[in-house]
């Protein structure tokens, strides 16, 4: 229940490379801001949780729409704050047709592999088309300065982005994932509007692929330095007993800084190549501080038995806020406006469920 | 009276107006250099109090007042139809949270030593067959991955078991073995698993162990007891209630850590499974006209055979697997066995 806040997803999020050149405008940079704190998120996740567990899931929904309440009215920049709209009825409307698809296909596993087999095909037919309701309803039910958010992508560019880089990742093993991320962000950026005004997404896939290779180069560099040199010396000073301890943290070390790396890179990636109109973003999310960071919640948590959550999760978003600013080519104040029908949340929901959600 | 002051934008364009708010009886009034609107607020949605962030009222319209007072605000609205619900405004009170605190460890508490087991046994009974046996061929292929080797025993004597056993009455219903199984396993020594569908998997190590027939036959209806009773679907049950719990609790914080905790919280027979299979064998091995004793009698070679060579230092890659471990309270059991005689 309690994910990453979507807002985060939507908006804030991933990577890489150097920050854009200092704006050609005569506005002053924007700095992205969080005004939520850990403390005053605990009571806010508590209730959240004592209520869902009570009446056995149905208040998840109302929890889902305080969470993302709470994010996004706590994101700051140029003086004005986000809005999220989605009701608690459209949430669980979304979760009973997830839940009805989700019964359906293991039903269908446990008929015989044929039927298996029917259902995985059935699911990557109308996946597609629920991730685009997902994107719609997300974009339709956040707000800036009382303009919505829209998402435009048409049903046939969501299935031949999905199908055809679904395919992709199959063929080539994985290897092509680096390309499907980036087709991914572009299908959703280069759709995605507040107001009139259009975002527009400029990271190439071999930006991506540089920033996959720089990752799993530091994975591998860490695992050697801390599993090899570390768990060596130890081992040279107290025998093998002594450096058996060394490789799993080795092993956890190595995937925090690896995290942090990718997910601080990839949100300099995403913004520091996106515009939006005549504006521009400027994203300096550094490896260092997210990774104190990610220990720190790691530790707290693990020591608190997840009574420190809430904070974690407060502690990541200031940070990823805290380095983002808007460079802005005109006042901010002209978004306009534009009319569109209501957006229901089956897609977004069911894209939840089956953890096949886009997150950028 | 209260006046605040707030950011008004007008829901078609994102500049922003600077404005006074304040109520009059059941109206929001709105007055700044361009806005001056008067609204009922029964008309007017309100984002809900999360503890000091910035409030958002939204007109029918479209349009939105950003206040950043939220207290202040809950001060204004009192009595009006805007004020805030109870979940909104608990979080703000201390005494909500420590009580939430309270009744999380109390439900958490009360949840897992009553209410997982009802839960599980329920389900557990309701599960279909089909989904029984590909629980039980999962489980299967993983026990052949640890340990478990091709069987050296004749066919011959194979043959002689399953037949015996099969010609036993079960003790309730028809409940039946799907397929006796046997595997040699130097490793895991002594040995005998139901597995959810009914397999049974017996080690040669049990087969040598046992001083006559009517000790494998004991063993072999205590299994038949989990499988009757369905304990291992039960856990497997559990598992997965306690890791939708975990992913509920920690979010997505890792899958790894939810999936081990699940496991490592049922992956063992409680002592109470254990003495309802136990029961279940002493039922049916009356009826069949075998003395129960033969059944304490193994368990108590088992027993003796795994402390001799645990003493030899050879036991201790055993220790996470054994049937001892999966199978609690062994001299307790023993003792209940002989005294039903």
């Amino acid at each position: 229940m309690d994910s990453t806040p979507a807002f985060p997803k939507t908006l804030l999020n991933e990577p890489g490379s150097a920050p854009v050149e200092s704006a050609p405008s005569h506005f002053p940079e924007e700095r992205f801001s969080f005004s939520g704190s850990g403390a005053e998120y605990f009571g806010i996740w508590l209730v959240n949780l004592v209520l869902t567990l009570v009446t056995l899931g149905i208040y998840s929904a109302w929890a889902k729409v305080r969470r993302n309440q709470y994010f996004y009215s706590n994101t700051w920049v140029a003086g004005a704050n986000f809005n999220f709209h989605g009701t608690p009825y459209a949430i669980l409307k979304g979760r009973a047709v997830a839940l009805v698809l989700l019964a359906a296909y293991n039903f269908a596993g446990t008929l015989a592999t044929k039927f298996l087999v029917l259902a995985v095909v059935a699911l990557a037919l109308i996946m597609p088309w629920f991730l685009r309701r997902g994107l719609i309803f997300r974009a339709r039910n956040s707000s800036y300065r009382s303009i919505r958010f829209r998402f435009t992508g048409s049903n046939g560019n969501a299935y031949r982005t999905f199908i055809v880089w679904g395919l992709a990742m199959l063929v080539s093993f994985g290897l092509a994932a680096p390309a499907v991320a980036q087709r991914l962000r572009a299908f959703h950026f280069n759709n995605l509007n507040l107001g009139t005004t259009s975002f527009r997404f400029t990271a190439t896939i071999r930006q991506f692929y540089k920033l996959w290779a720089r990752t799993s180069l530091l994975w591998f560099a860490a695992m050697f330095c801390v599993g090899i040199l570390v768990g060596g010396t130890l081992a040279a000073i107290g025998g093998w007993a002594a450096a058996a301890p060394a490789l799993p943290i080795a092993a956890i070390l190595s995937f925090w800084l690896t995290r942090a790396h990718y997910v601080s890179g990839m949100q300099n990636l995403v913004w520091n190549n996106m515009t939006l109109g005549p504006h521009r973003f400027r994203s300096e999310a550094r490896v260092g501080p997210l990774f104190r960071i990610m220990m720190k919640n790691a530790l707290f948590t693990i020591f608190t038995l997840g009574l420190y959550r809430p904070y974690a999760v407060v502690n990541v978003m200031k940070y990823r806020a805290e380095t983002m600013s808007l460079l802005p080519g005109a006042p901010v104040d002209e978004f306009l406006a534009q009319v569109e029908r209501e957006a229901s949340a089956v897609g977004a929901e069911t894209a939840d469920l089956f953890d096949l959600e886009i997150s950028l | 009276m209260i006046t605040l002051q707030a950011d008004y934008f007008d829901g078609k364009s994102a500049r922003s107006h600077a404005v006074q708010v304040r109520v009059e009886g059941s109206a929001l009034v709105v007055e700044g250099a361009n806005v001056n609107r008067r609204e009922v607020c029964k008309t007017l949605t309100i984002s809900e109090a999360l503890g000091n962030t910035a409030r958002t009222i939204t007109f029918p319209d479209g349009a939105t007042l950003l206040i950043k007072e939220s207290d202040l605000l809950e001060r204004m609205l009192d009595g009006t139809s805007l004020s805030s619900s109870f979940a909104a405004t608990a979080p703000n009170k201390k005494v909500w949270v420590i009580a939430s605190v309270v009744g999380l460890m109390a439900l958490v508490g009360v949840g897992y030593t009553f209410g997982l087991p009802w839960a599980a046994k329920s389900m557990a009974h309701a599960l279909p067959p089909k989904v029984l046996e590909a629980i039980g061929d999962g489980a299967l292929g993983s026990f052949d991955s640890m340990g478990f080797a091709t069987t050296k025993l004749a066919e011959s004597r194979r043959n002689e078991i399953i037949k015996k056993f099969e010609a036993m009455k079960p003790h309730v219903g028809n409940t039946k073995v799907r397929r006796i199984l046997f595997r040699s396993s130097p490793e895991h020594g002594a040995n005998a698993v139901a597995l959810p569908d009914g397999t049974m998997v017996v080690t040669d190590e049990l087969v040598a162990l046992a001083q006559n027939d009517n000790q494998i036959m004991g063993v072999m209806c205590h299994e038949l007891g989990h499988v009757a009773y369905r304990h291992g679907a039960q856990n497997v049950v559990e598992g997965a209630i306690v890791a939708a719990f975990l992913s509920v609790y920690l979010g997505d914080f890792s899958t790894i850590v939810t999936g081990a905790a699940a496991t490592l919280a049922v992956s063992h027979y409680s002592r109470q499974s254990e003495r309802e299979a136990d029961d279940y064998a002493i039922a049916m091995m009356r009826a069949n006209k075998l003395p129960p004793k033969a059944l304490a009698d193994l368990l108590a070679r088992m027993d003796h055979d795994y402390r001799a060579q645990k003493k030899a230092g050879k036991a201790g890659k055993r220790e996470m697997t054994d049937y001892f471990s999966s199978h609690p309270g062994t001299a307790e059991r023993i003792a209940h066995i002989e005294a039903a005689r």
